[in-house]
């Protein structure tokens, strides 16, 4: 692994965000507006209720950390295929694992800009700071953080596979998760017999432990240990996958084909 | 003698039941600029797929300075470089961002003075700054010949790398190969649909046809082995004399017009078929000759006739 091809990565990032308003657009101005229709919906809907603002705006500040960092993460070989110039920066030294730490860097950047965006939003317009969560703030994002990274790599490897085809899911696949995390309410509030599905997923248990610290203080050491579990599960799971159908693709031709 | 930079060793790819490339072996030399060329389906996009490390082979070898390739990827490909038509920078970015990323990829030490020199080489100092996708196919073109050469390779791939470029920049173009294959003893393998282009740049031409090489020689001695030219007369008295002379000789032919005929012959024949029609009174007001030329090889093996 060679530290200057992932800085040249990390600065390609940045070339490439500073001439693409999508990109800006999708961060930034969707976060925006988002946070503050779900900031004025919970307090219509909660009569009011802090606590009922709190917890959606603690859904939507965490979702966010997942989406954007994603979506980076994805979106990056995207971009080189719609520009066709995806076999050009796979006939440089570059190796694929060297790209790929490149982005998650790249989208913890990102990710850590809407995070500052959205946790400020919510505390100056409806009085929620995320913040009151202290030290563990870091340790909550850090697991949506790399359970983002594994999706992101998940989908690349899609992308490798099934080429541009399924674009698409570089930004609606990860909303999958969403239903079934507990992320806007507690796992309660699903069907008793899909309750269970909610359990594999890494994001129920960081939210269930996160409101859990907000109204009682107590942190859910238990819940927290398995999310760290689960999320290196799918972690090294994902970029297993995606090592497959890199060589995959390579050996049926398509790898080759994506670029042009 | 010199090294072989290239060497291919039985390479071969196939597709289910389909076989895209068949055990092709061949090599190319230190500063030797080898074209590789093929009809459609030939398998040249596949070989150049697979020497590129972008399509795994299902069998053979490729070594590159010596090296295995798919051993030891990383150091052949800082050593080597790919210009296509087809294959395009970011079209976000700039021209120069653009090659200071690849610059930064290839490892390139003083990459801003290195920049500047290609971009004055290929005259596109003044787009530097302009987006990729801002600029004319020729210039983009000429972009990408700049990423190219970034690193100094000491190997270049180039497939179909003057396509959409005019005459004139085509020429520049083929000097500078030129030019770094006698200054810097760069080995090229070169593709092109162009065939002209072809004869003109490379030493040695390997013809492809169903994945395997039909042909392998220089360009002169792969016309010479067509053998036949074309010999247009214009003509002033009787078709029909023309005619019994040319069938009593046994030569293909073709009149044009009533005063233009085409017959087709080997080429140390031309002397005693026009000393021929003039026993024969037959005045000829113009003789053209036109030679074989790759074109025609092309054709000839596209065709799957032998040569």
């Amino acid at each position: 692994m060679s530290w200057p091809r992932i800085k040249t990565v990390l600065l390609h990032s940045w070339y490439h965000a500073m001439h693409s308003p999508e990109t800006w657009a999708d961060l930034v101005w969707f976060t925006f507006i988002n946070i503050l229709v779900f900031g004025l919906l919970s307090k219509v809907l909660g009569q009011n209720s802090q606590t009922f603002v709190s917890m959606l705006m603690l859904g939507y500040v965490f979702w966010e950390i997942i989406r954007v960092a994603q979506y980076s993460v994805s979106i990056s070989i995207l971009w080189e295929i719609w520009a066709k110039s995806f076999s050009s920066l796979f006939i440089t030294p570059l190796t694929l694992a060297e790209l790929m730490v490149g982005q998650m860097i790249s989208a913890t950047v990102k990710t850590f800009m809407v995070f500052l965006l959205t946790a400020g939003l919510s505390a100056l317009f409806f009085n929620f700071s995320v913040f009151l969560l202290g030290p563990m703030l870091l340790l909550y994002g850090m697991i949506l953080l790399w359970f983002a990274f594994a999706a992101g790599i998940f989908i690349t490897g899609m992308l490798f596979r099934y080429g541009t085809n399924l674009a698409a899911l570089a930004w609606s696949l990860i909303y999958i998760v969403q239903p079934i995390s507990a992320v806007f309410y507690p796992v309660e509030a699903l069907p008793a017999s899909i309750r269970w599905i909610s359990y594999l997923s890494p994001v129920t248990y960081v939210m269930e432990s996160s409101r859990s610290q907000l109204s009682t203080g107590n942190v859910n050491w238990a819940y927290l240990g398995l999310a760290t579990l689960i999320t290196a599960f799918y972690f090294i799971a994902s970029w297993r996958y995606m090592d497959m159908m890199y060589t995959h693709s390579k050996r049926t031709g398509s790898f080759a084909r994506l670029g042009n | 003698m010199s090294q072989a930079i290239v060497s291919v060793d039985g390479l071969t790819k196939r597709y289910g039941s389909y076989t895209a490339v068949d055990h092709l072996s061949f090599e190319a030399q230190e500063g030797e600029i080898l074209g590789i060329l093929g009809a459609n389906g030939a398998g040249k996009s596949t070989t150049i797929q697979m020497l590129l490390g972008l399509t795994i082979p299902d069998g053979g070898k490729v070594t590159y300075f010596g090296t295995d390739f798919f051993t030891h990827k990383e150091a052949c490909l800082t050593k080597m470089n790919f210009a296509s038509a087809y294959s395009q920078l970011q079209s976000r970015m700039t021209v120069y961002q653009n090659l200071r990323i690849y610059a930064g990829l290839y490892q390139v030490k003083d990459y801003h003075s290195r920049i500047k020199e290609l971009l004055k080489l290929l005259e596109i100092e003044e787009y530097a700054e302009t987006l990729f996708w801002r600029l004319s196919s020729g210039q983009q073109t000429r972009a990408i010949l700049a990423k190219a050469l970034l690193n100094r390779p000491k190997l270049l791939l180039m497939d179909e790398p003057t396509a959409s470029l005019d005459p004139e920049i085509v020429n520049k173009i083929i000097d500078l190969i030129r030019k770094l294959q006698q200054s810097e003893k760069v080995t090229v393998l070169f593709t092109s649909h162009n065939m002209e282009e072809v004869a003109r740049l490379c030493d040695r031409i390997i013809f492809l046809s169903h994945g395997k090489i039909v042909a392998n020689d220089t360009p002169l001695e792969l016309t010479k082995k067509i053998g036949h030219a074309t010999l247009a007369l214009a003509f002033e008295g009787s078709k029909t004399k023309i005619s019994q002379y040319l069938n009593q000789q046994k030569l293909k032919f073709h009149f044009v017009n009533e005063y233009l005929v085409e017959i087709t012959l080997l080429e140390q024949d031309i002397p005693k078929i026009l000393f021929g029609l003039k026993e024969k009174d037959i005045w000829i007001t113009n003789i053209s000759i036109e030679k074989p030329s790759l074109e025609d090889v092309f054709l000839t093996i596209s065709q799957d006739k032998p040569l």
